[in-house]
């Protein structure tokens, strides 16, 4: 009798733990993401917002359709491999780089190096649209300078530039993140397997291939999620420095759902392209788990 | 992370060439981490037509008019909204993921690990994907343009990491403890708020400094919730600005250096911790 009085008090105590949890996850979370995928299947306007028509998958289809589409797409493909090719694996470089000098240097340098990712996305936004903006931007007049003029004009007009200052100050932003965090995966490394890799001859560099790398498989991993997740969700600094243009050539999911939904003011649209996102969010991370359980396994 | 007193075969202690090129290229990152906050620093102190003329150098005297205009435009305001919505959700959800956290590492109970990853699943949702309906729902219960309103967003957008990152830490406070104090007399209750919460301050504290450099910097929820200027928080206030003064650029770069200047002094204060919550959360996955 005790023991079972234990256990119900025990759960129940722990369902009143959990309570302010769900409530909030259910009112702010759930309940919005289930709104949001059924309002995609209504004509919804932000003027009328009382009425709502349903419509089945026009928007979807709509949206299929609709060139923009496409070019977010291609945006983000290319904001993707940045990130992993460009961030990781510099990231993997300069925490390779950290790992071995003495910890009181790497130390000093990994404060540097974080100061970006703790900055609000505007204020950096707002500021690198300064360092390229035409005549007085410090990367156009440096091309002007060297000579490349086809730079050497204002980077966020152009349509084809824009997406690289976006890709840029991405970079500048957020590849302290894999950095950081492969260090502190590689500093977990014991010293005892390097001895043994020096004690039979090794170099710093085949160490470096053969001990730390099968060794950060997992974190690599985890990197490349956060990099695929992070894409998805890029808003802010897109938002301050081109708001998705010129014309819609940086678009991204998160400007895109914004301009439909509260510059078009086609909320049930806008809704449409929130359901892709939670579809492709929630794949992105499945396919991810499974590649990288495999391969830790192997 | 510990220090071992054994010092790792492979670091680099003597100077060699190899090492010069190493901290050259150290010291190179660190200058492109601190160009544009510099930029910005300079920019800020010059005339209008200073900055066209010679945009990169210093200014020729510290003109402060760049940051009298700024703060007359109301910025101060809008910082001391963000402090108190961040102040605020912060405190709320320290004590709401904590408990939570508490739950889910140290009682058993039917369902548990369900419910974490129910829990954690709101990880994975990307906030403007719900903005819509939020904004309909604050719509509909009057709390367009409150506080509140944010305040709402924010605790409930935090809580996944939080208790994802807090159960980690407390599962290493051992079960014995509580299970001691329980045989005394003390509630779940007493066991969370007396032994549990002082001894997981460290990790309490990495946690939410990362959660509220988050919600100070956030950008969707406080531009679609709120309206009003005056009790606007930084970042939309900031876009506000930047599309009022455009290519007024020292006005633009006074109000960024204003904006980054307490995170960034917070900052250099406590740097370990900062980066202690971040990855806190990632070595726990």
């Amino acid at each position: 009798m005790f023991s079972i009085t234990n256990t119900k008090r025990e759960n129940l105590s722990a369902y009143i733990f959990l309570i302010p949890t769900f409530m909030f996850l259910v009112a702010f979370v759930f309940y919005p993401v289930v709104s949001t995928v059924k309002n995609s299947f209504y004509d919804w306007r932000l003027l009328s917002i009382n009425e709502q028509t349903f419509v089945g998958i026009k928007n979807y289809l709509e949206l299929f359709k609709d060139p923009v589409f496409t070019i977010i797409l291609r945006n983000l493909s290319a904001i993707f491999a940045a990130k992993v090719i460009l961030q990781v694996l510099v990231g993997l470089g300069f925490a390779a780089v950290l790992d071995n000098i003495l910890s009181k240097s790497a130390r000093i340098f990994r404060v540097i190096f974080f100061l970006p990712v703790v900055l609000p996305p505007i204020a950096v936004g707002m500021v690198w649209s300064f360092i390229f903006s035409p005549d007085i931007g410090f990367i156009p007049l440096f091309f002007k300078i060297i000579g490349v003029n086809k730079l050497a004009i204002g980077w966020l007009g152009d349509f084809d530039l824009a997406l690289y200052g976006v890709i840029i100050v991405d970079f500048w932003k957020m590849v302290p993140i894999p950095m950081i965090l492969l260090l502190a995966a590689m500093q977990g490394i014991p010293g005892q397997l390097y001895e043994a890799g020096r004690l039979d001859g090794a170099n710093r560099w085949q160490l470096f291939i053969h001990i730390t790398m099968p060794l950060l498989q997992k974190m690599v991993g985890i990197c490349v999620i956060l990099a695929s997740v992070d894409t998805i969700k890029l808003f802010d600094i897109v938002e301050s420095m081109t708001r998705g243009g010129p014309g819609h050539s940086t678009q991204t999911f998160a400007t895109y759902m914004y301009f439909t939904a509260f510059r078009e003011y086609r909320l049930g649209s806008g809704c449409t392209i929130g359901v892709i996102v939670f579809v492709l969010c929630f794949l992105i991370t499945l396919i991810e788990l499974r590649i990288f359980q495999k391969e830790t396994i192997e | 992370m510990k220090e071992t007193l054994l010092i790792k075969v492979h670091k680099i202690k003597k100077i060699t060439a190899g090492s010069i090129i190493v901290y050259t290229l150290l010291i190179t990152a660190a200058l492109f981490v601190f160009a544009p906050i510099f930029v910005a620093l300079l920019g800020s102190f010059k005339h209008h037509w200073e900055i066209f003329a010679t945009p990169y150098s210093i200014p020729k005297e510290i003109f402060l008019d760049n940051y009298i205009a700024v703060l007359k435009a109301g910025v101060v305001k809008n910082m001391l909204n963000s402090l108190f919505v961040t102040a605020v959700s912060t405190i709320i959800i320290l004590f709401i993921s904590s408990s939570a956290a508490y739950a889910f590492s140290h009682l058993n109970f039917p369902g548990k690990n369900i419910l974490f990853l129910v829990a954690i699943s709101g990880m994975m949702i990307p906030v403007y994907g719900v903005v819509i309906p939020m904004y309909v729902l604050m719509d509909k219960f009057h709390l367009l343009d409150t506080h509140l309103a944010i305040i709402l967003a924010y605790v409930s957008f935090s809580l996944p990491f939080s208790i994802l990152v807090l159960r980690g830490y407390l599962s290493s406070i051992p079960r014995e403890l509580g299970e001691a104090a329980k045989i005394d007399g003390c509630s779940y209750w007493g066991v969370y708020w007396h032994i549990i919460l002082p001894l997981s301050r460290s990790g309490i504290a990495a946690v939410l400094i990362f959660v509220a450099t988050g919600i100070w910097s956030e950008l969707p929820f406080a531009l679609v919730l709120i309206r009003d200027k005056s009790l606007m928080t930084l970042p939309p206030a900031m876009l506000f600005f930047a599309n009022n003064w455009a290519i007024q650029w020292p006005l633009v770069l006074a109000v960024v250096c204003l904006a980054i200047a307490p995170i960034m002094i917070l900052y250099f204060l406590l740097a370990e911790h900062f980066i202690k919550g971040l990855t806190a959360g990632a070595l726990k996955m």
